[in-house]
């Protein structure tokens, strides 16, 4: 039978054409020459409504068998062309991973002010709040509220910036606390503390004009010296490492009594002795002390009934101490290779 | 304040290694600086002896500790050792006038205790025991006379001075305030004008001395005196603290008065220099003490409570272990029901109520002895307040839009007002002037942040930096009639470029990219052409939120004389929204947006801002963003005229798509729109 015989031939040529194309479109294109609409094979099996009735089944199967050879045999050959055509593919698009990626730029935050905010998350933690004030204070906030004696080389003008109009630009960030304290007396418990800048009138290597400070203040029944140990040894355990030991020494500030100047165990050394802590195996990091009792009373609190503690740091010192700072003056020059490396 | 070893030693006995014991009086707060080896000449020529000398960093409460006694009775309390009081001659009690001399104390408000003692000197150079004493301790020996005074002001915290007896018309001394004008020649050479009131000591014809500071040449004792008349007094502090730091001035005498000394030592001083004069026997008492003693409390009583120093200090001390440490410091107690009674000696000055009593028993006690120990109470609520919160939050959107921090001073040169061109009025010149500022560039409060921002970029550019882009948070003061406001504001600058690398172009950091920032900090802003005279004329704009003017942004004019362009903006703080970094949801469209470029020729007049506005306007819900991606002048754009190209993001309302149909309408009325409103010369 004819037909059949055209069948055989199609399907030989069509396998050992398929055998040969050697891309994914050519089969594409293949496929359809041969089972598209206009396709040779379709052509063929058109013809098949000339066949007599009993014909028809045995050709028909025949020609159903003859296409699903040819499907089968294309589409096993473009799965394995596609797969070459890919490896060649991703073979061609290889880059050179050695080469330096695109830099994202990431922003830098100034160390003084990356203190002030790690300070600030340890003392919320231990339940403070934090307190801001004016810059430009009166003598009454800054120096007499503080038990500042009039003789006080502070309220010299040697040692501080007056305006004309007789404010002073505060010395300290305690005119903070006393504002607090005149604020919310005779109510307590108090706890917070207050970062900000503050003005002294000295400017050489060690010194510089304005600095900044963290002052903290505690009201309360009950409060002792070992509380206020106790909270500096939290503190300085979180800012400079779990490791971190304290002492206190003896010290005077008007403001507090007793007073102390607190020190850190050296962190280069661990506490042996060394270059940093000249030494002794500690660094100074803040001054402190108990409210004094005639600060307690003119912020219009009982001293009889409650007291405090209060302590101060200057950030920049905390700052050059964390991150070893050799020069105080980095701080406020914003040289890009110092502020880039925050 | 220095301390030799071995004249320590002369009064307490001292076990430790010098060392040691600058550990022992630094933890009882008496701060030693240094310990440093010195090394004296011996009587025997190439042989030499060693001293130790402490360098003492005192605190201004401890006056007591200015000298070496002083010094010992700390000592001896901290090791539990008793002192040995130095030796003295009788001189007899204080008289108001003598046959040699006579004392009248003309101020008496600044002078509570005057004396003078007369003696036979012979003049000369100091033994060299005594030389070694002075020069341990960083004093020049000068001649016997200046010698004993310096020795005994060291050893007991007395200043002493000596004047040229002979010289002194009418032998009489006279305690009294400067007159206007007056001045003195004084043993340095100089010859200031003393402040009216400055407290001297003269004679009848004129001012022999500036008390409590410094001696007049015309008194000076020298190898021609044979008599002098040695002055132990007790001036007023904050006079004499004024009179040093006003003629400038600060000497070892002044610094002692200035602290303050024992009221009690003004006669013990000059027992003590007579005794040295006659130890070395080059001195003679000549008849009894002259002037007045002050009147002082030879030991206060103070009330102290056990029970309020254990539990201000948090420790358990039995009350005989404090009176024990009392007693080291030579303050006996009487026991009184619950309440000691102690005797303080008129030395500590600075003890006057219970709570330096408190301090003195920790400071002894050992503040390293003190537990640590967690504080208890009402728990509180460690928070931040709304505006802290907002103000950490606008920092935090400047980071991570990329831009770094600065930190600049607070000071303001009022010649900024002529380097940044300013107006006669402008506000920038109006700054808050320090009354005692320390110079000219640093000598008022600076009104805005400019001048620290351009300088901060001006010293990046001179280091060859290719570029950055910063922001400042700060302070601005500006006068006001009761008090200068204090104002936040923000300052962002930026110059150059953001280096790329082999893959990445690099990006400039130009007056776009510094309106970039403004527009995301304030996304509803107005931008105006501006006309600062500090910026460049053609770029710059005034920055408008909610009808207000809050700040500017501009390049820096060249005159200014930056190296290279540079872009600064600057934003009153309380101007940007406070719904900055707080998320606002609006849901999210179930519609899928399309884009779509329209490209058109308008006027170089017409502002872009008003066009994009007007876009918007036309749109309505349907135009959900409208980018304006290019801006074109060329050859083929007309005179006048520039091109821009606007990408439209549009979005079908409820989930729906638009046909083609609807977009056409949408383009083609916002077509008409524009070419009606602004003459727009359509071309895609």
């Amino acid at each position: 039978m004819e037909l059949i015989d055209r069948l055989k031939r199609v399907t030989a040529e069509a396998l050992a054409k398929i055998e040969v194309l050697d891309s994914v479109t050519a089969l594409q294109d293949y496929r359809v020459s041969l089972l598209g609409k206009k396709g040779e094979l379709t052509g063929i099996l058109r013809g098949m409504g000339t066949l007599s009735p009993a014909d028809r089944p045995s050709v028909g199967q025949l020609a159903n068998e003859v296409r699903d050879q040819i499907e089968v045999a294309l589409e096993a050959k473009t799965a394995a062309l596609a797969a070459t055509e890919l490896a060649a593919k991703l073979k061609q698009e290889r880059v050179d991973v050695t080469l330096p990626g695109r830099q994202p730029y990431h922003a830098h935050v100034h160390p003084l002010n990356r203190i002030i905010e790690e300070a600030t998350e340890i003392f919320l933690g231990l339940g403070f709040s934090v307190a801001e004030g004016p810059e430009i204070e009166s003598e009454y906030y800054n120096f007499e509220a503080l038990n500042v004696p009039p003789l006080h080389p502070a309220r010299d003008m040697q040692d501080s910036f007056y305006l004309h109009d007789g404010h002073v630009l505060r010395t300290q960030t305690s005119p903070v606390q006393v504002r607090t304290m005149q604020a919310l007396s005779p109510h307590y418990p108090i706890r917070i503390i207050s970062p900000g800048k503050v003005y002294r009138r000295d400017d050489d290597a060690t010194h510089s004009p304005m600095f900044h400070q963290i002052e903290g203040l505690v009201i309360d029944k009950d409060i002792s010296l070992a509380h206020l140990k106790s909270m500096l040894l939290m503190f300085a355990r979180q800012m400079f490492g779990a490791e971190r030991e304290i002492r206190l020494r003896p010290s005077y500030f008007p403001f507090t009594e007793p007073s102390a100047e607190v020190d850190v165990s050296c962190g280069t050394c661990g506490g042996r002795g060394c270059r940093v802590c000249k030494g002794t195996g500690w660094v100074e990091i803040l001054g402190c002390g108990m409210v004094h009792p005639a600060v307690l009373s003119m912020s219009g609190y009982d001293p009889e009934e409650v007291n405090g503690f209060a302590f101060g740091m200057g950030v920049e010192r905390i700052a050059m101490l964390k991150y070893n700072v050799e020069d105080l003056r980095h701080f406020f020059v914003n040289d890009y290779r110092f502020v880039r490396q925050f | 304040m220095k301390v030799s070893l071995a004249w320590l030693k002369q009064f307490v006995d001292v076990e430790q290694p010098a060392a040691k014991l600058a550990e022992i009086l630094t933890h009882a707060g008496i701060a030693v600086d240094a310990v440093s080896r010195v090394t004296l000449a011996t009587a025997q020529a190439g042989q030499s002896v060693n001293d130790e000398v402490l360098e003492l960093d005192l605190t201004p409460n401890r006056a007591d500790c200015q000298s070496i006694l002083g010094v010992a009775y700390e000592v001896a309390a901290l090791t539990s050792k008793t002192v040995a009081e130095p030796v003295g001659v009788s001189v007899g009690k204080a008289r108001v006038s003598g046959s040699h001399l006579a004392v009248e104390i003309q101020a008496p408000s600044l002078c509570s205790g005057y004396l003078g003692l007369v003696l036979d000197v012979a003049v000369g150079e100091s033994p060299l025991w005594l030389k070694n004493r002075l020069e341990g301790v960083g004093l020049r020996p000068v001649n016997n006379v200046v010698d004993i005074t310096n020795f005994v002001m060291w050893e007991l915290g007395q200043p002493l001075h000596a004047f040229d007896y002979d010289r002194i018309v009418g032998q009489r001394l006279i305690v009294r305030r400067s007159l206007p004008e007056e001045s003195i020649t004084l043993i340095d050479g100089t010859s200031p004008v003393m402040p009216e009131g400055t407290l001297v000591i003269a004679d009848a014809t004129h001012a022999l001395a500036i008390a409590g500071v410094m001696g007049g040449l015309d008194c000076e004792v020298s190898t021609a005196t044979r008599r002098i008349v040695l002055e132990s007094a007790l001036f007023e502090r904050a006079s004499i603290r004024r009179t040093a730091r006003a003629l400038g001035l600060r000497t070892e005498a002044s610094l002692r008065f200035d602290k303050g000394v024992d009221p009690s030592g003004i006669s013990r001083a000059l027992q003590r220099a007579a005794y040295v004069f006659q130890l070395l026997g080059v001195g003679q008492v000549l008849g009894e003490c002259i002037g007045s003693e002050p009147l002082y409390c030879p030991c206060r009583p103070i009330q102290v409570r056990p029970e309020r120093v254990n539990s201000l200090l948090g420790i358990d001390l039995a009350p005989s272990e404090m009176q024990a440490i009392l007693l080291r410091l030579g303050m006996p107690t009487q026991v009184h029901g619950d309440v000691f009674l102690v005797s303080v000696p008129s030395r500590r000055g600075d003890v006057v109520q219970e709570i330096d009593l408190v301090e003195e028993i920790g400071r002894i006690h050992g503040f390293n002895n003190i537990p640590t120990d967690i504080m208890r109470g009402e728990v509180t609520q460690g928070r931040l307040t709304e505006d802290q919160r907002w103000l950490r939050s606008l920092r935090r959107t400047l980071l991570s839009l990329n831009v770094d921090e600065v930190v600049t001073l607070s000071f303001y040169d009022p010649e900024n007002g002529t380097k940044f061109m300013l107006l006669e009025h402008h506000a920038f010149r109006r700054a808050v002037a320090l009354a005692n500022p320390l110079s000219r560039e640093r000598s008022t409060l600076r009104p805005t942040l400019m001048p620290s921002m351009v300088e901060v970029l001006g010293y990046n550019q001179a280091r060859q930096i290719s570029g950055m882009s910063v922001f400042e948070i700060g302070t601005v003061y500006l006068p006001h009639a009761e008090k200068p406001l204090e104002q936040q504001n923000l300052c962002l600058g930026a110059y150059g470029v953001r280096e790329g690398n082999w893959i990445e172009q690099s990006r400039p950091l130009d007056f776009f990219h510094v309106r970039g920032l403004v527009e995301k900090l304030l996304p509803d802003a107005e931008f105006v052409v501006g006309q600062e005279s500090f910026l460049h004329p053609g770029r710059q704009a005034e920055i408008w939120q909610e009808g207000a003017k809050i700040g500017y942004v501009g390049e820096i004019h060249p005159l200014v004389g930056l190296k290279e362009r540079a872009v600064v903006a600057e934003i009153s703080v309380a101007g940007i929204p406070t719904s900055l970094g707080k998320p606002l949801y609006r849901g999210i469209s179930a519609s899928i947006a399309v884009e779509r470029d329209i490209a058109f020729l308008v006027n170089e007049s017409i502002s872009a801002a008003d066009i994009l506005a007007r876009i918007r306007e036309a749109g309505g819900e349907r135009i959900t963003s409208a980018t304006l991606f290019d801006v074109y002048v060329g050859t083929n754009t007309p005179l006048g005229m520039r091109s821009l190209a606007i990408r439209l993001e549009l979005t079908a309302p409820g989930g729906a798509s638009f046909t083609e149909a609807e977009l056409s309408a949408i383009l083609g009325k916002l077509r008409h729109v524009l070419e009606h409103a602004f003459g727009a010369v359509w071309r895609a």
